[in-house]
């Protein structure tokens, strides 16, 4: 099929269904008519759409943390904790990275290892091997709504497991999830295999199911990123999925810890989401945002850690973001137990109650910063649609052969890799080296003297400056570096 | 132009996290070098392959998962077989598990006796790792001039 960005018909849909679904011998246990007559009579407080109508209505920020096991006994137990010690708003179901990637044989002998060790030799719970009724098993043992994180590009099978178990959101994010992750994956295709899952999202919707897309575009493979990159991606992600009829949909931007910066990019985001929707003629009304807590290296000492997560929320609240996907103090220490993820809910939850009805003050700052990222972002869009003669799918390839537009540290080779960030003196990141994207001289400068400011007051070369923001949230002033006692 | 560019494989061994690699590759080309990103997950072979085909004077390796001291063994034996035995071979990252629990000279001379030139740890300094290379093809190719940077 060639890349468009237009509607599949039916008969591309179904043929697409029924081939993704002959994957693997689960795949026939789906009955699409019969799954809208099962999620149609779920109760309103297992539905995402519906947590998210309620939180932009009451001005809530929904707590998602995450989370996956491999057997249906563990990852109960995991869900129940998250939603009775943590208080979660949103229940996670993260998927191992074997079934993310389509390698249902190595999934399965993963669980079946796990079954007979007593313990999970997955990094997931492998939905496609368990199947649609112990799916459904697991979804009925709780009572908040829950998300398919299935954090990969290729995961068409998984996510209609998902949808049919009564899991009500999946990720979906046509270029980002291909530029975070893999190497090799052609983009055109990559973008097809993301609309199945939205145009899925959109026959249901259809027939009067309302499912979530979280269009889960974090600009980072554990980096910093510059907003109007989030802003672009997300808008980018988002218009392909509205096109196949994804009305519910979460956009996320990458805070970078810098408040300023980063609520005017937040504002930023919504703000042109809003404007591209309308000019392409989709509804906004389902859009909400969504702001992960630190992506990047964690500290190993938890302290430092619950520093991080706290400052992370902050933003979210004072940002108006409508979900935060909540990490936990063992970050830094590799997978964390259920027990550290509810804490990290607790926290997360403590700073939204302290924060309750407190606004961001405007100011000539934070102005500004919006409107030098708004410019960004429209340039970039803008470049996108021209470079696909007005279709945005076609743009984003083209756009990435050509580096107009890149995914910061990306991995995938459609990305070009000219260009660099950096934090400024202050912590707000900035384009060391814009490389190909569409900017005008006056914001060249306005990034290079930002960061000429960090370079004349720490004595940092340039590239230092980069490895030393790869490496950790904000590194401390290097003369401070030998007074710190850890 | 004047002399031709001075070419380097760069990629990362059996491993994803590339960020690294990028930044090496990053102040490479801004030496004049040209650095050739081959991309992740890759076999040794991989790495040899490429330089034979670009005619490459160094390969410089990634690894962060941990797994270089399984990962990385033999290199230099697969260059002699084929004729690259002069090629130079660096490697950097968080080459072994548990880093934190050892000394950095113990990791270092554990790869050096693989045949590996320069060994470093995850945060080295770019400039560090150019001037190195600057020396090193200096000393084994008798290369002094390195192409300008002409952006």
């Amino acid at each position: 099929m060639k890349l468009e960005n237009r509607r599949w018909t039916d008969e591309e849909f179904g043929q697409a269904f029924r081939e993704v679904m002959s994957l693997y011998p689960t795949g026939r246990e789906v009955d699409l008519d019969e799954a809208v007559e099962y999620l149609r009579a779920l109760p309103p407080e297992k539905s995402v759409p519906a947590a998210f109508d309620r939180a932009k209505r009451d001005g809530l920020l929904l707590l998602n943390p995450r989370g996956g096991v491999a057997t249906l006994e563990a990852m109960t137990q995991l869900l129940l904790c998250l939603q009775n010690e943590g208080g979660a708003d949103i229940l996670p179901v993260e998927p191992d990275s074997y079934s993310r990637r389509n390698m249902f044989q190595e999934a399965a002998a993963g669980l079946e290892e796990s079954q007979r060790q007593g313990r999970s030799m997955l990094n997931g719970f492998p939905l496609p091997i368990h199947g649609v009724a112990t799916c459904r098993r697991l979804t009925e043992s709780v009572q908040r709504p829950l998300v398919c994180r299935s954090a990969a590009p290729r995961t068409q099978f998984v996510n209609t497991i998902a949808f049919v178990s009564g899991i009500t959101e999946a990720i979906g994010s046509a270029t980002g999830l291909a530029l975070c992750m893999e190497y090799g994956l052609d983009l055109a295709q990559a973008i097809q295999d993301q609309q199945y899952t939205a145009r899925l999202v959109g026959w249901f919707q259809e027939r009067g199911v309302a499912l979530g897309l979280d269009v889960n575009n974090t600009v980072a493979a554990g980096t910093i990123a510059e907003p109007s990159l989030s802003i672009a991606y997300g808008v980018i992600d988002s218009l392909i999925a509205a096109e196949q009829g994804a009305r519910y949909q979460s956009i996320s931007y990458q805070p970078n810890h810098h408040f300023v910066q980063d609520l005017a990019g937040m504002r930023a985001q919504m703000k042109l989401a809003q404007h591209y929707f309308t000019k392409f003629g989709y509804d906004w009304s389902g859009l909400s945002q969504a702001v992960h807590q630190w992506n990047g290296p964690f500290p190993r000492d938890p302290a430092r850690a619950y520093a991080i997560i706290v400052l992370s929320t902050a933003i979210a609240y004072l940002g108006k973001a409508r979900r935060i996907m909540v990490k936990s103090c063992e970050e830094g220490l590799g997978v964390p137990t259920p027990q550290a993820n509810a804490a990290g809910v607790r926290a997360t939850r403590q700073v939204v109650d302290m924060l309750r009805g407190q606004e961001f003050p405007e100011s000539p700052q934070l102005r500004e910063e919006q409107a030098i990222i708004e410019t960004e972002g429209r340039l970039l869009i803008d470049k996108v649609l021209e470079v696909g003669d007005g279709d945005i799918a076609v743009g984003a390839v083209r756009a990435h052969e050509a580096g107009l537009i890149e995914f910061p540290f990306s991995i995938n080779k459609a990305n070009k890799g000219q260009m660099l960030l950096a934090r400024d003196a202050t912590g707000a990141v900035r384009f060391l080296d814009p490389g190909h994207l569409p900017f005008p001289k006056e914001i060249r400068q306005f990034h290079q003297e930002k960061l000429r400011e960090r370079q004349r007051s720490e004595g940092l070369e340039p590239l230092e400056m980069l490895v030393r923001d790869l490496r950790e949230v904000r590194a401390p002033f290097p003369e401070a570096k030998t007074r710190r006692l850890v | 132009m004047g002399q031709p560019q001075i070419t380097i494989i760069t990629g990362v061994l059996r491993d994803i996290h590339h960020l690294g690699i990028k930044v090496v590759g990053y102040a490479l080309q801004e030496a004049g070098f040209r650095p050739v990103f081959i991309g992740a997950r890759l076999e040794q072979e991989e790495f040899i392959q490429a330089a034979i085909e670009t005619d490459a004077k160094a390969i410089f390796m990634s690894s962060s998962n941990g797994h270089a001291e399984l990962d990385a063994v033999d290199m230099r034996e697969k260059c002699t077989e084929v004729g690259l035995g002069n090629i130079l071979l660096y490697l950097g990252g968080n080459l072994v598990i548990a880093a934190q629990e050892q000394d950095w000279t113990s990791i270092e001379g554990r790869f050096k006796e693989m045949g590996y030139d320069r060994v470093y740890p995850p945060g080295v300094s770019p400039a560090q790792v150019i001037q190195d290379l600057k020396a090193d093809l200096a000393q084994r190719y008798g290369i002094s001039e390195v192409a300008r940077d002409e952006r």
